[in-house]
């Protein structure tokens, strides 16, 4: 209720500056929290306040037993040992998170075999141990989120310090291709869920010395690490700063995924409409990173988060460039045309049937009477109920393994719709229209626009069903208004062609590679300068 | 464009100004009057849209003169509160007019000849609210809507004007001026109020719109525009139909429609193109019923234009009913004297406000703010 209360209010607070909600995105403030999720104050690793390491290897045991209870989690390894020069030292690693191969041959092994006077971690982690990347740390709370992260944390005596060694060592999934961002010509991978995989993904791709990755961890209890990737000195630096903010606010106890991630950070989450690319390709991401976007990458999630986005870049396909420019022209001009055909086609039909037949000829009239003659239920029904079908199919096709789901959408397209004509539940002509629309919808690129397209046509069909083709134009009218009014972190959704900003490239038509060079005016990049002109 | 700076493009501005100032030269005309002298309609509208720009470019002028941000604040400070609420309301009673004129004439053709016998408050439950929420989004939303639908209005304008090209005949354009030209000056002068209040409009954004210099400019974009379309517009609807039928019939552009005898499978567009030039009424109505608001906002000081939205958007909706479903006759009388006298009712206070920047010595400290 407190939820909805403050939307409500949020709608009718008078008192304030109307050129407050002009902005609301870059309000200053933390960003809402969808569905009242923020977890009370609690005293955690990530808050640093569990204090410093101690010099003393008996109390940093005991520490690390009671706050990972050792007596119950069998997976957390605390190992004491001594050095050949007779130092006593603590090993704490997560058994399965870490390479135990490493850590025998390359900590324990070099150290035990070690006879020298050298006793303390600054000596030892330079001379002896045989890691590459090794950091000092002073605090326990930075120890204990580097043991859950998978790395190895050594402790010697009389030394109030610990070395950080990273001994990553978890299975993961290998590169692999996309699977729902499919090329026919162009790069095949996609990323995993493992994170330096992902940020390898990208700088394998991006070369230039500006690109930057500000690793940090989520706020939370579950302190998931993950990525804020862009060109420092290009990218705006409003934009970085205002992705840190939000990336601030976020406090959940949920597992943090991109997906959770993404409508963390936005404002208006309950909009159908994405403002945040979400994508699996690494060529995709880093083409947008290299236009001045800011990509984040999340421990555990195959995708990346592109912001800021426009409407333009949710239709646009990484295929798209790959191809001859006659060619990449030829399937946007498409792309729009299914896109458009399958938000408004159904409630075309039905506004037509309902109220205008007069627009439809005798011989088109009486076809569509014919095909209809024996259906039982009411056309408007009948076009609900198959978009229904229609999509229950869609779902099931995904949620089942490859070859099932691809019978799946042949059994429901073919023979369903078949048996439904013959069983006079539904006419032909309308289940070529509902097809039509589904089609059309699967030109669109992005799955999270295709949903958002599908609602979309749901609010059209309702407006036509209600007032013919006066409701589809209240509607159509209704939805640019809120795209029009739709920022993505404070870039108008619809620019450059609403408002209207300077771009090289054209907007649904496929511009010339050598254009490609210079980011957006809407981007305002720095390097560019901020240009006044909008 | 600049994250966080809620400034509005010049492209915008000049699409919803031309937008408001096409639909009303286009679908709000009063055409007893203007055919009640002959086929001059296509010369004296796009003449009235440019005749319109001239008194908005002195407007511009004494604001940049007096260093005045926008409209609201240049009444404050020209005519003092009393005599500026007083102005205000005048010149926001000729937006509130061309908020309405244009929906109730399209309620009245779709209940007519799309809708047949629906109720005006069923149609109007369509357009009204949209209309309104448009508004309430601001001028922002408005003018990137605006330029959306423009390309989509002007290509269906062109399609509905080329495609009944065979039922034009040149003798339709005759007479000219039965009347003389003293009725063809007193009509032009007379539909300014379809076009001033629009395009002086563009002064009340003048703080969104980034200075006098891109106010003066988009206010010549869009009435050179406006001119264009309408004088094609009324060009085609003279060449369609003679003075004599033109005289009674309600948005002749509708019904060229109509001279196309299409059989076969092509479809009759006529009811598609009248539900997307309602679209660009709708768009024309909210930037009207915006401006209003946010001019009563600016006299009165008040930081959040949304209530005046509501209140202004109330009015236009009882004006839109009242003439839909007001007594005939009575109603008929109201509109002709608005129609052939309103000009004035917004030339006055424009002219005040204009007259009294040019008189008064300048604020230098406001110039300087402005610059």
């Amino acid at each position: 209720m407190g939820f909805f209360a403050d939307k409500l209010s949020a709608l009718t607070a008078f008192d304030k500056a109307y050129d407050e909600f002009e902005l609301t995105e870059t309000e200053p403030g933390s960003p809402d929290e969808p569905y009242g999720m923020r977890s009370p104050g609690r005293v955690d690793a990530a808050s640093g306040d569990l204090g410093r390491v101690s010099g003393s290897i008996k109390k940093n045991k005991k520490r690390l037993s009671e706050l990972f209870r050792t007596d119950i989690n069998g997976d957390v390894i605390l190992r004491g040992f001594c050095t050949g020069g007779g130092q006593s030292m603590l090993i704490a690693y997560m058994n399965g998170m870490a390479d135990d191969s490493k850590i025998n041959e390359f900590i324990l092994k070099p150290l035990m075999e070690y006879e020298g006077s050298e006793r303390g971690l600054d000596g030892l982690t330079e001379n002896t141990v045989r890691i590459s990347e090794v950091r000092l740390e002073k605090d326990m709370g930075e120890a204990v989120l580097a043991i859950m992260d998978g790395l190895t944390v050594l402790f010697a005596e009389g030394d109030g310090s610990c070395a950080v060694l990273e001994t990553h060592g978890y299975e993961k999934r290998a590169v692999s291709a996309a699977e729902n961002e499919k090329v026919v010509l162009g790069p095949k991978e996609s990323f995993t869920e493992s994170f330096r995989t992902n940020v390898t993904l990208l700088r394998r791709i991006i070369h230039t010395d500006d690109l930057t990755v500000e690793s940090r961890m989520s706020g939370g209890r579950n302190n998931t690490r993950l990525a804020l990737i862009y060109r420092e000195g290009f990218t705006n630096e409003k934009l970085i700063k205002e992705v840190r903010r939000r990336l601030d606010g976020i406090d959940v106890d949920t597992p943090l995924t991109s997906g959770i991630l993404e409508q963390l950070i936005e404002k208006h989450s309950l909009f159908p409409v994405p403002r945040i690319l979400s994508t699996e390709r690494p060529d995709r991401a880093a083409s947008h990173i290299m236009q001045g976007r800011v990509c984040l990458i999340v421990e555990g999630s195959p995708f990346a988060l592109v912001l800021p986005i426009t409407f333009f870049s949710l239709m646009n396909s990484p295929e798209d460039v790959y191809m001859r420019r006659p060619l990449g022209t030829v399937l946007r001009v498409v792309r729009y045309i299914g896109a458009a055909v399958s938000v408004m086609i159904p409630g075309y039909f039905l506004a037509l049937a309902l109220y205008h037949q007069g627009i439809l000829t005798t011989e088109v009239l009486s076809t569509v009477i014919a095909s209809r003659k024996m259906v039982f239920e009411p056309i408007g029904v009948e076009i609900l109920l198959l978009l229904i079908i229609f999509q229950m199919i869609r779902e099931a096709g995904q949620r089942v393994p490859g070859s099932i789901g691809q019978a799946i959408g042949i059994i429901g397209g073919l023979i369903m719709g078949q048996a439904a004509v013959t069983a006079h539940l539904a006419s032909s002509v309308v289940l070529i229209i509902v097809a039509a629309s589904g089609l059309g919808n699967f030109c669109i690129p992005d799955y999270s626009t295709q949903i958002a397209a599908s609602w979309v046509r749901l609010a059209m069909l309702l407006a036509a069903w209600l007032g013919g083709l006066a409701g589809m134009v209240a509607a159509s009218l209704l939805t640019v208004c809120l795209l029009a009014d739709m920022k993505s972190f404070g870039v108008p959704f619809l620019s450059p062609f609403a408002p209207k900003t300077r771009s090289k490239r054209p907007l649904i038509l496929r511009g010339a590679i050598g254009l490609k060079g210079s980011a957006d005016d809407y981007m305002n990049t720095e390097s560019e300068g901020r240009r006044r002109r909008v | 464009m600049s994250l966080n700076e809620g400034r509005i493009g010049r492209a915008e501005a000049v699409t919803a100004a031309a937008m408001s100032m096409c639909v009303n030269g286009v679908f709000a005309v009063d055409n007893s009057y203007a055919y009640e002298g002959g086929s001059s309609a296509f010369v004296t509208v796009p003449l009235s849209a440019l005749l319109s720009l001239l008194p908005v470019l002195l407007l511009i002028k004494s604001m940049e003169r007096q260093g005045s941000r926008d409209l609201a604040a240049h009444f404050s400070r020209m005519t003092g509160g009393f005599f500026g609420a007083v102005s205000m309301l005048l010149f926001s009673a000729g937006l509130v007019y061309c908020a309405a004129k244009p929906l109730a004439n399209f309620a009245q053709v779709m209940q007519k000849l799309v809708y047949d016998g629906a109720k005006y408050t069923a149609i109007l439950a369509f357009i009204i609210p949209v209309t309104v929420f448009a508004a309430w989004k601001g001028f922002e939303c408005i003018g990137r809507t605006a330029r959306c639908f423009a390309w989509l209005l002007i290509g269906m304008f062109l399609v509905a004007v080329i495609s009944s090209v065979k039922g034009y005949e040149i003798y339709r354009l005759c007479p000219f001026l039965s009347d003389g030209a003293g009725h063809m000056a007193a009509f032009t002068a007379s539909d300014t109020l379809l076009f001033l209040p629009p395009l002086a409009a563009l002064t009340i954004e003048g703080g969104a719109l980034q200075g006098h210099s891109h106010i003066r400019k988009a206010a010549c974009g869009a009435a050179l525009a406006s001119a264009a379309i309408t004088f094609i517009a009324q060009l085609a609807v003279s060449l369609a139909y003679p003075a004599a039928i033109l005289k009674d019939m309600a948005m002749p552009l509708y019904r060229i429609g109509f001279l196309r005898a299409d059989t076969g499978y092509v479809m009759r567009l006529d009811k598609l193109f009248i539900m997307v030039w309602l679209s660009g009424a709708m768009i024309s109505s909210s930037y009207c019923i915006y401006s209003a608001a946010r001019l009563f906002s600016g006299v009165f000081g008040q930081r959040d234009v949304r209530p005046a939205v509501g209140a202004v958007s109330l009015v236009v909706c009882g004006l839109i009913l009242m003439g839909l479903e007001g007594r005939n006759g009575n109603i008929r009388t109201v509109n002709d004297i608005i129609s052939r006298y309103g000009a004035a009712v917004v030339y006055a206070p424009l002219l005040a406000v204009t007259l009294a920047a040019f008189i008064r010595r300048p604020d230098k400290k406001n110039r300087e703010a402005s610059a």
